[in-house]
């Protein structure tokens, strides 16, 4: 009598799971965000932020008067890869509009006596104007024109005296990303998010096609119904993720520091949450297109909460902690610790309780939410 | 159709969805609470206008007045907050693994008997290049603070070798230069990245908005009632349709006008005129694009999530934070096919460079062009609008 009892169970929770499986891949608009839009923002993001890195950004350099010494820190400069000289405009009104015209993102003003003030063995300026309004150039043409002029530096001075040996020299060493990729930076972050954001948007467009058609589960117990729409949701994603992060990970070259039970760690808890989230999230819909229109604006404040992009120390610390009401928050975090920079998972405990706290959390939700 | 009853049409159709807009609660969070409530949601994120210092661990090794000096200048810069001096590199490297500090500085041994001697000593700043904005700004910091103190030492070398003040600056560095932020002296970040997130509503706004007041037309099939409304003209319903939307973004780009410029403080160098013209531009722009959108699929549905992408994806092409001429020279084209890389650039040019009014004309032409958009498919959104077919699709 226990066993038959056991093996009904058994045979209803598969019934949820096939009918649940059987909706997602009848319904073409649930497919589109689930199953393909993962993919597409992906490749098309990747694609976007695929040149890694900005180098040889176009600048002008100005005065100088072509004397021998400016034409060597010219040619230093136009050598640095991070700059090149585009061009060498007659006066500053004519590097402005260059610059306006957004035909350089930095000028490079030496003085006009820069040649006879070394030869005297006086100090000689140079003005480094960087277009500001575009961050990245910005940091480039700092930093390629510095590091040109610190080399003339060392060459004028062991001219002199025949050595050069400076007091310091500050080495920067980069751990974890050497080419500082803008890429490798953001994107494991945003595959994560896109993960939440269609789950999010995919089950909520499930939960309520079912309300608006008045359709039931194959079920009462609204555990059951939690279990089978879990479980379906978490195969595909295990599905499409897993190939993410494999094969879409290799062709763009994202670190993978991390063990593969490393990874099993952060993304089984994330998964589950954010299927539990999305479940419980879904109740609110009456309408099968609500779930767009509702959660579509929050891509960019999931992004901005997670401190990814901006770390949490530039904006206010109750929001951060707010924010980690999200799944996407903690996993994002942990995970590029431990693909980026190679953590154990011991150093990510922290984060990894906050997800298996929001699995409860939300699974309590998405069984609330499965009882009507 | 006379002048009158063209615009007692375009009257009556605006009035029906006005009704529309009152009587559904979703349609009236679309056009105004969900945008107003993003966009609040960034004025307080990015109410803190400075980034806090951020934590930085140093392991002195070498343990010398000298050294402690170092650290203690570090400890000064305004872009870090030394949490912790660590007794050796691997604590150190665990503490950036476990997420409590961006970097570590480490003095090496013998630091200081290398300066003592007159030679080279080195500092090295190891940053987890995990999070390039964290890591570039709390380089700057210690490299200021190690710069600064190189280049005292220098001056006493000179000056123990007998230059004059002034000779031994030119001796130590023969080539003095300073940088200049243009257009953007403050070089904070707020000031420039809060405004692209403020407009991203802005356009999500307008692009969901068009889909939600068309969609629901031909979703619950109200449209040839609609189009009945407005005489049977399709110019006269469109007008009719998007005047409340359309006026109702206006009003939340002017809210958000007043937190950008008025609350926040942000820069604005150049012609107001231009300015207003590109957000307007940029609203019609993107209703345009969502039209299209409609009348491309049919679909409701289909739309929003065709154009909710669209708009979503905006961002990334703009160039704004990765700028274009990084990208693949075959992924540059494709900023061109969204109407936000040119306000992005409008924006940019009036309100922080101050450019010549004339040098965002072409960005105008641009955003204009994708107003033309729907007229391609004019003949097929009239015709799906009265067909019975492509009503209630799901």
């Amino acid at each position: 009598m226990r066993s038959k009892n056991k093996f009904l169970i058994l045979n209803s929770q598969f019934l949820i799971i096939r009918d649940e499986w059987r909706r997602v891949w009848h319904d073409e608009g649930v497919v589109l965000i689930v199953v393909f839009a993962l993919f597409i923002y992906s490749i098309l993001y990747s694609l976007g932020y695929g040149g890694e890195v900005l180098n040889e950004v176009p600048v002008a350099v100005v005065g100088g008067n072509n004397g021998s010494i400016s034409r060597t820190l010219a040619n230093k400069l136009n050598a640095s890869p991070k700059i090149c000289v585009a061009h060498e405009p007659s006066d500053i009104s004519e590097a402005e509009q260059l610059l306006a015209e957004r035909k350089v993102w930095g000028v490079i003003a030496l003085s006009p006596d820069l040649d006879s003030d070394i030869l005297a063995e006086r100090q000689s300026r140079v003005a480094i104007l960087g277009d500001a309004s575009y961050f990245l150039a910005y940091r480039e043409v700092a930093e390629g024109a510095v590091s040109a002029i610190q080399a003339m530096n060392a060459e004028i001075i062991e001219q002199r005296n025949g050595v050069y040996n400076p007091p310091i020299i500050f080495e920067q060493r980069n751990l974890f990303n050497p080419s500082l990729g803008y890429g490798i930076f953001v994107m494991p972050a945003i595959i994560l998010l896109i993960v939440q954001q269609t789950a999010l948007i995919g089950v909520g467009m499930l939960s309520a096609t079912r309300r608006e058609r008045n359709e039931k589960y194959c079920s009462d117990s609204p555990v059951a119904i939690t279990i089978g729409r879990t479980l379906t949701y978490l195969v595909i994603y295990a599905l499409t993720l897993g190939f993410m992060l494999t094969v879409h990970y290799s062709l763009f070259d994202y670190p993978m520091r991390g063990a593969w039970w490393q990874c099993v760690a952060i993304i089984a808890p994330y998964l589950l949450a954010v299927t539990l989230l999305a479940q419980a999230v879904g109740a609110l819909f009456r309408r099968r297109e609500s779930s767009v229109v509702w959660l579509l604006w929050l891509s960019i404040p999931f992004l901005l909460v997670s401190g990814v992009s901006l770390p949490p120390q530039a904006f206010p610390q109750w929001l951060y902690f707010v924010g980690k009401a999200v799944p996407s928050s903690s996993a994002v975090d942990a995970w590029i610790r431990v693909q980026t920079m190679g953590a154990s998972l011991s150093d990510i405990a922290p984060e990894l309780t906050v997800l298996w706290v929001l699995v409860v959390i939300y699974g309590v939700g998405a069984i609330v939410a499965n009882r009507r | 159709m006379t002048a009158k009853r063209f615009w007692s049409g375009v009257v009556a159709v605006a009035r029906r969805e006005i009704e529309r807009i009152a009587t559904c609660g979703e349609y009236r969070a679309v056009v105004w609470w969900l945008p107003l409530a993003v966009i609040l949601f960034f004025a307080i994120f990015f109410s803190q206008e400075v980034v806090g210092a951020l934590p930085v661990a140093v392991v002195d090794e070498d343990d010398t007045p000298l050294s402690r000096k170092v650290v203690s200048m570090i400890r000064a810069t305004p872009q870090t907050a030394l949490v912790c001096e660590m007794p050796d590199m691997a604590t150190a490297s665990n503490k950036v693994l476990q997420g409590d500090v961006v970097a570590v500085v480490e003095i090496p041994n013998g630091f200081s008997k290398s300066l003592l001697s007159g030679e080279t000593a080195n500092v090295i700043f190891y940053d987890s290049g995990a999070n390039i904005s964290t890591n570039s700004l709390a380089a700057k910091g210690v490299q200021t603070a190690i710069t600064t103190f190189g280049v005292g030492i220098s001056l006493q070398r000179a000056e123990m070798r007998g230059a004059a003040p002034d000779m031994a600056m030119a001796q130590t560095m023969p080539i003095a230069f300073t940088t200049y932020g243009l257009f953007n002296p403050w070089l904070n970040y707020a000031y420039y990245v809060a405004p692209c997130f403020w407009a991203m509503i802005l356009i999500i706004a307008a692009v969901l908005s068009t889909i939600y007041a068309v969609g629901t037309e031909l979703r619950y099939a109200t449209s040839v009632e609609w189009l009945r409304s407005a005489n049977n003209s399709l110019v006269v319903a469109l007008m009719g349709k998007l005047a409340p939307t359309t006026i109702s973004l206006w009003l939340l780009s002017i809210v958000t006008g007043a937190l950008v410029f008025g609350l926040f403080g942000a820069p604005m160098q150049g012609s107001w005129v231009v300015l207003a013209m590109g957000v307007i531009f940029l609203i019609v722009a993107y209703q345009a694009v969502a039209l299209f959108i409609v009348a491309l699929t049919a679909s409701m549905r289909l739309s929003l999530s065709l154009g909710g992408g669209y708009s979503v994806l905006a961002f990334t092409f703009s160039g704004i934070t990765f700028p274009t001429m990084a990208m693949f020279s075959v992924v540059q084209p494709f900023t061109m096919l969204f109407p936000y890389t040119y306000f992005m650039r409008l924006y940019i040019d009036q309100a922080v460079r101050g450019s010549e009014w004339w040098l965002s004309m072409s960005d105008l032409a641009a955003m204009l062009l994708f107003c033309l958009l729907p007229l391609i498919l004019f003949g097929r959104l009239k015709s799906i609008l009265v067909k019975r077919k492509f009503w209630c699709r799901l």
